[in-house]
């Protein structure tokens, strides 16, 4: 952290910028990297033989999801991510929503990450394992929580180095995967075969899309980062491109593979897929129960040579990196209360700092609570034969891993949706800030007597996301019930805040976005770009003027 | 380090068109649309790579 001094001469702290390009990368990828450790059992679990058209088509929405990020982040380089830009866009209900949402997949992000660490680790130790020992599995899945929690409250996070150098091994142990996989195991004739025999329903197929879009969520980290980047302007444009390809990549590789890959059968090779005692094709048994949670490490396992070497490291580099995400969702759901609640959408203590440790303590507590409810939820049915039998009942027998998929999935449509209006908002209303990078197919037009770009990229990935939406309110039995709820328990909550402190309700509280935007620009060191925004605005005054005389 | 995102990016190109070749070998399938996808974006991935990279060095 930096001192800086402030408009009103106090000292503020503020988020040293020490990110570089890798950084950035890193930053993301050990977030968004790890979510195809947890898509691919449940996707496999739920669209079997169409799991790869369900990541094409959750890919294909996830591209449009990351260009808009892309945009927006480097044109509002600040740490409160999509909430941020739909409170900038569409207002401050609009806002709270967003930010609502993005609390409620961080803190899902915090149980389903450690629950899957968990998974990944009892591929090398056994007595980890959910279905035989539950209370065991629970037990350290909570004892993991609480230590994030703690080592949030005390300060201590992992550093851009760390992050960077799991990232960069995840990256090259991915490829290898890819490689030895196509290479020597990749049959395309049991690919056509798979697809033919194991076409799910309409009703599976939409519930596997709803579940990949799992795989892509965590775009947050990239704006979360902005803020403590180099020329993010210039730099995160670069970086995100590259991680949305990145991660596409890897989702389209592993659906082909388990769907097309012949298991190795070789000297050293693991043991066949069998699940009760019958031999399972590949995709069948990673996405049953009792793989769904580790997929990727039983895959690795079953390719061809590096198999044998993967089967040791994978779940371990699985873990660490599921780990650090989970962490993220401990940090990232402080920090987006702590940005809520000095944009008064949240109340104050949200703001309330440690005294010793200078960190905001309440935010952390609060919402590590909630996501060690969720896993209790989710834990339950495994726990209690009592608890199983009212699952069976009501939730068509959901599993704790899909339980929490179904939230997640849940709060990721909901916030990205919004984060496309306030794209499409903000390039109407907002014209004059300069965007180093834009997303391409645009509709020129003119509002307000300014000159601006529709995107049709943004219409086209609402249309995704929305169709997600709808997507998982058909298909998740837990989702539909839970997820709305926390939606309209939170906005209850912000009514009567916003009621009991006297600020307007369905209004926006009156902002100068102008100095806002011209505070960031100079904080972030784009001072070409608040130059070129100083002369749009004054451009825009003289037009403004000249349209005014008679 | 830009050695090895240059080597990065040629596997990637490489990869994606003995994807897309092995494929295209069996004949045209809808169900092979997925892993067509997938070699194109690989190919696209490393050809942006490629392009970054030489962009970089004819700079420097």
């Amino acid at each position: 952290m930096t001192v800086q001094t402030d408009v009103a001469g106090a000292r503020t702290p503020q988020l040293r910028r020490s990110v570089k390009p890798w950084g950035s990368f890193a930053w993301g990828y050990s977030d968004v990297g790890a979510d195809i450790f947890v898509g691919l059992g449940l996707v496999l679990g739920a669209a079997a033989g169409a799991s790869n058209i369900a990541f094409l088509f959750a890919g294909l929405v996830y591209v449009c999801i990351g260009l808009a990020y892309t945009e927006l982040a480097a044109t509002y380089p600040v740490a409160g991510g999509g909430q941020y830009f739909v409170l900038r866009g569409l207002g401050d209900i609009f806002g709270f929503i967003a930010g609502w949402a993005v609390l409620l997949d961080f803190t899902i992000d915090i149980t389903l990450f450690a629950w899957s660490c968990v998974d990944y680790l009892s591929q090398l130790v056994p007595q980890l394992l959910t279905v035989p020992h539950p209370v065991t599995h629970f037990v350290v899945v909570l004892m993991l929580i609480c230590g994030l929690c703690l080592l949030n409250v005390i300060g201590i996070r992992e550093s851009t180095a760390f992050n960077g150098i799991v990232s960069g091994l995840d990256v090259v142990s991915e490829t290898a995967i890819l490689f030895f996989g196509f290479f020597f195991a990749f049959n395309p004739q049991l690919l056509i075969h798979t697809m033919q025999t194991s076409w799910p329903s309409t009703f599976q197929l939409m519930n596997g899309v709803s579940l990949a879009i799992i795989s892509f969520v965590g775009l947050e980290s990239i704006s979360q980062a902005a803020q403590e980047t180099q020329r993010p302007a210039s730099i995160i444009p670069r970086t995100s491109i590259s991680l949305i390809l990145t991660i596409l990549i890897f989702a389209l590789s592993y659906s082909n593979l388990a769907l097309g890959m012949q298991p190795w059968s070789g000297h050293g090779a693991p043991p066949p897929p069998m699940v009760h005692g019958h031999l399972q094709p590949l995709w069948a048994y990673l996405g049953s129960s009792e793989n769904n949670g580790k997929a990727v490490a039983v895959l690795a396992s079953y390719v061809p040579f590096y198999g044998a070497l993967a089967a040791l490291y994978v779940p371990l580099l699985g873990s660490v990196l599921l780990l650090i995400s989970s962490n993220s969702g401990v940090f990232g759901s402080s920090r987006i209360a702590y940005a809520m609640s000095s944009s008064k959408l949240l109340p104050s203590f949200f703001q309330r700092v440690h005294g010793r440790f200078r960190t905001p303590a309440v935010s952390i507590l609060a919402f590590t609570a909630v996501a060690i409810v969720e896993l209790i939820f989710a834990a339950l049915p495994g726990l209690n034969a009592h608890a199983a039998m009212i699952y069976r009942k009501f939730f068509h027998g959901e599993d704790g891993i899909t339980f929490l998929g179904d939230l997640y999935a849940f709060g990721a449509a909901t916030s990205y949706s919004f984060v496309f209006i306030a794209l499409i908002a903000l390039r109407l209303f907002d014209p004059l800030s300069p965007r180093k990078f834009k997303i391409p197919l645009n509709i020129p037009m003119r509002v307000r007597g300014e000159r601006v770009e529709f995107p049709v990229v943004a219409v086209i990935g609402f249309i995704g996301i929305g169709s997600i939406l709808v997507f998982t309110m058909i298909t998740h039995e837990i989702g539909r019930v839970a997820g709305p709820a926390w939606l309209i328990c939170g906005l209850i909550g912000y009514l009567i805040y916003r009621r009991s402190r006297g600020l307007p309700i369905f209004r926006s509280q009156p902002r100068n976005w102008r100095i806002a935007q011209l505070e960031i620009l100079r904080t972030s060191g784009e001072l070409e770009l608040m130059d070129e925004y100083v002369n749009n605005l004054r451009e825009s005054e003289r037009r403004r003027d000249e349209a005014r005389q008679p | 380090m830009n050695q090895a995102r240059f080597v990065f990016s040629f596997i990637y190109v490489a990869l994606g068109i003995a994807i897309i070749v092995r494929l295209l070998h069996f004949g045209l399938h809808r169900e092979l649309f997925g892993g067509v996808a997938l070699g194109a974006v690989l190919i696209a991935f490393g050809v942006y790579r490629l392009a970054f990279y030489l962009r970089m060095r004819a700079q420097s």
